[in-house]
C-alpha cells in the first residue's frame, strides 16, 4: 500500500427528484474530506443526511451532480475491487459455502488456484470462521454472515474498505464483538476504512476521525479527531473521560 | 412428538390415503360396487392385467403410456429450452418486457382446450398440434417464473458482485442464473404438471394412441374400468414426475428459502 491520501471527496453534491415532483431533494451539499492510508473515518448523522449516498458514490454505484471523488488521485467512475463494500444486509452467494464465497472474487478474476485457497483460508481464519469453511450462509448466524462478508472483501486487498452500517442489524452483544474484530483486523492489516453508522459510540470507538453530518441538505457540520490511543479495549475506552466528552460533544451537535 | 412437526402431518396424509383405500377395498370385498360406475378392486386389477397383456386398440399398454409421455415431455422440454432464455430477457430488459409481455399476459388465462380447434386448423391432426398445445401452455408459465426469478435477484447482490471485480458476463452466468435457479425450477415443476395434465386435452385431437385416447375411446365403448385405469395411471405418473423434480430441486437448491 502506498502512503498519503487514499480517498479524496471534493465538494460533492447530489440531488434526487422527489416522487411527487416539485423541488428536488438535496441529499448532499458541498461535502469535502479526505482519508489517509490506514485511517479509519466514520460518517455519523441522522437518516437522510446522505451518508449512505456518499458511500455508494465512493463504491461507484452512483455519481455526484457536483464535485468529484478521487481514489489515489484518479477519478472514481465505476465499481471495482479496489473498493471493498460491506453491506448492512450481507450480500452473500447462498449457493456457495464459506470458502467458495470468499474465493469467488479472485476466482472470477482468474487468480491462480493455489494462491486463492491459501488466501481464502488465511482470511477466513482472520475473521474467526475457521471451523465453518464448509458451511453455507443459511447455516450461519447474522454476525457470522457479516464476518464472511468482511473476509470476502479483505481477500481482494482493497485500497479502501467501505462499510455501510455493517453492524446496524446485529444485536448488542454481537455488535460489540464485531467492533472488536474490526479493531483487531485494523491493527493487523492497517486497512483504510470509510465507515457509515448512526451509532455515535461505535463511531468514536473504532475511528480516527468522525465527520458529523446534518440532514436536508446533507452536510458535514463538524469533524472530530478522536485521538484515543490504540489498541483500544471497549470496557476501558467506553468508561474513559475522553470518550465520554467526545460522545457528549457529538450528541450536542446532532441535537441541533 | 409435537403436533406441529412436519413428520406428524406426513403421517396424517398417509393415514388419510390408507383409510380411503381401505374403505374401497372393503366395499369391493362386500360386492356393493357397480363395476360400470365405480369399479371394485378385483375388476380394476383384472382390467390392468388385460391391458398389460393385450394392450388396447391393437397397441400395447406401454405404448399408450409412452405416446402420452413422449408428447408431454417434448412439449415440456422445448418450452423449457425456449421459455428460460425468453424469461431471462423479459426479466432483464424492461424494453423487451414491454414488447412481449402484453401478448403473454393475454394468452395465459385462455384455457388451452379452447385453442384445440385452432391448433388443428394450423398444425393438422398429427403430433405437431398436440406438442404445440403443450409447448404453448408450458412456455407461458416458464417465462413468467423465469422472469420473476431474474427480477428478484437483489440489486445489492449485483452491486456487490461488481465490486468484487466481476464483468457483466460473469455476473449474468455466475450470479443472475444461479440466483434465479429456484424460480426456474418452480416454473419447471408447474409446467411439468401442466404438460402432463394437458396430454388428455391434446389427445382429444384425433389421437390413435395415448392414455387420453384410451380414456376417450373406452368411454365411447362404455368400458368404464379401463377409463379408471387410464385416469389412475395418469395420476401416478404425474406424481412420479413431480416427485422427481422435487428431488432434483432439493439436491440442487438445498440453500433455497433458508436465507
Amino acid at each position: 500500500m502506498s502512503g498519503g491520501v487514499a480517498l479524496e471527496v471534493r465538494g460533492v453534491g447530489r440531488s434526487f427528484a422527489r416522487a411527487g415532483g416539485g423541488e428536488p431533494l438535496r441529499a448532499l451539499d458541498g461535502v469535502s474530506f479526505s482519508i489517509a492510508t490506514s485511517e479509519i473515518v466514520s460518517l455519523v448523522g441522522p437518516s437522510g443526511c446522505g451518508k449512505s449516498t456518499l458511500l455508494r458514490m465512493v463504491a461507484g454505484f452512483d455519481s455526484p451532480d457536483e464535485g468529484e471523488l478521487l481514489l489515489d488521485g484518479r477519478r472514481i467512475a465505476a465499481p471495482g475491487q479496489d473498493r471493498g463494500v460491506v453491506f448492512q444486509q450481507p450480500q452473500l452467494y447462498p449457493w456457495l459455502n464459506v470458502i467458495d464465497n470468499v474465493s469467488f472474487g479472485p476466482r472470477m478474476r482468474g487468480v491462480a488456484r493455489d494462491r486463492i485457497s491459501a488466501n481464502a483460508e488465511h482470511y477466513i481464519r482472520a475473521v474467526g470462521l475457521a471451523r465453518f469453511e464448509r458451511h453455507y450462509p443459511y447455516q450461519l448466524s447474522g454476525g457470522m454472515r457479516q464476518r464472511l462478508q468482511i473476509a470476502r472483501v479483505l481477500i481482494n486487498e482493497p485500497r479502501v474498505l467501505l462499510m455501510d452500517e455493517p453492524f446496524g442489524a446485529l444485536d448488542y452483544q454481537t455488535r460489540l464483538g464485531m467492533q472488536r474484530l474490526l479493531l483487531e483486523l485494523a491493527a493487523e492489516y492497517r486497512p483504510t476504512v470509510l465507515f457509515i453508522t448512526h451509532d455515535i459510540e461505535e463511531a468514536i470507538f473504532i475511528s480516527d476521525r468522525v465527520h458529523v453530518m446534518s440532514a436536508h441538505p446533507g452536510r458535514i457540520i463538524e469533524t472530530i479527531d478522536v485521538g484515543i490511543p490504540r489498541p483500544r479495549v471497549y470496557d476501558e475506552v467506553s468508561a474513559s473521560a475522553p470518550f465520554m466528552a467526545l460522545k457528549l460533544k457529538t450528541l450536542k451537535l446532532l441535537a441541533h | 412428538m409435537r403436533t406441529d412437526s412436519p413428520g406428524h402431518y406426513w403421517l396424517v396424509s398417509v393415514a388419510s390415503v390408507g383409510v380411503a383405500l381401505g374403505a374401497w377395498l372393503v366395499a369391493s370385498w362386500l360386492g356393493v360396487l357397480d363395476p360400470n360406475r365405480f369399479p371394485p378392486a378385483q375388476t380394476l386389477a383384472g382390467s390392468v392385467a388385460e391391458l398389460v397383456q393385450n394392450g388396447y386398440s391393437g397397441k400395447p399398454f406401454w405404448m399408450q403410456i409412452g405416446a402420452s409421455m413422449g408428447r408431454a415431455l417434448s412439449g415440456f422440454v422445448i418450452a423449457v429450452l425456449v421459455g428460460v432464455p425468453v424469461g431471462i430477457l423479459i426479466g432483464s430488459s424492461r424494453l423487451f418486457d414491454a414488447i412481449v409481455s402484453p401478448f403473454l399476459t393475454f394468452l395465459r388465462p385462455i384455457p388451452p382446450i379452447a385453442l384445440v380447434p385452432l391448433f388443428v386448423f394450423y398444425f393438422g391432426i398429427g403430433e405437431l398440434s398436440k406438442v404445440a398445445l403443450i409447448f404453448l401452455t408450458s412456455f407461458l408459465y416458464m417465462t413468467v417464473n423465469t422472469a420473476s426469478g431474474v427480477r428478484s435477484v437483489p440489486e445489492d447482490l449485483l452491486l456487490a458482485s461488481r465490486s468484487l471485480g466481476l464483468t457483466d458476463r460473469q455476473i449474468f452466468f455466475h450470479v443472475t442464473i444461479p440466483a434465479s435457479a429456484a424460480a426456474i425450477l418452480t416454473g419447471m415443476r408447474v409446467s411439468m404438471t401442466l404438460s402432463w395434465a394437458l396430454v388428455v386435452a391434446a389427445e382429444l385431437i384425433a389421437a390413435q394412441v395415448g392414455l387420453g385416447f384410451l380414456i376417450m375411446d373406452a368411454t365411447t365403448f362404455f368400458r368404464i374400468p379401463y377409463v379408471y385405469v387410464g385416469i389412475i395411471t395418469i395420476g401416478l405418473i404425474g406424481l412420479a414426475l413431480e416427485g422427481l423434480l422435487l428431488l432434483v430441486e432439493r439436491r440442487l437448491l438445498h440453500w433455497r428459502g433458508k436465507q
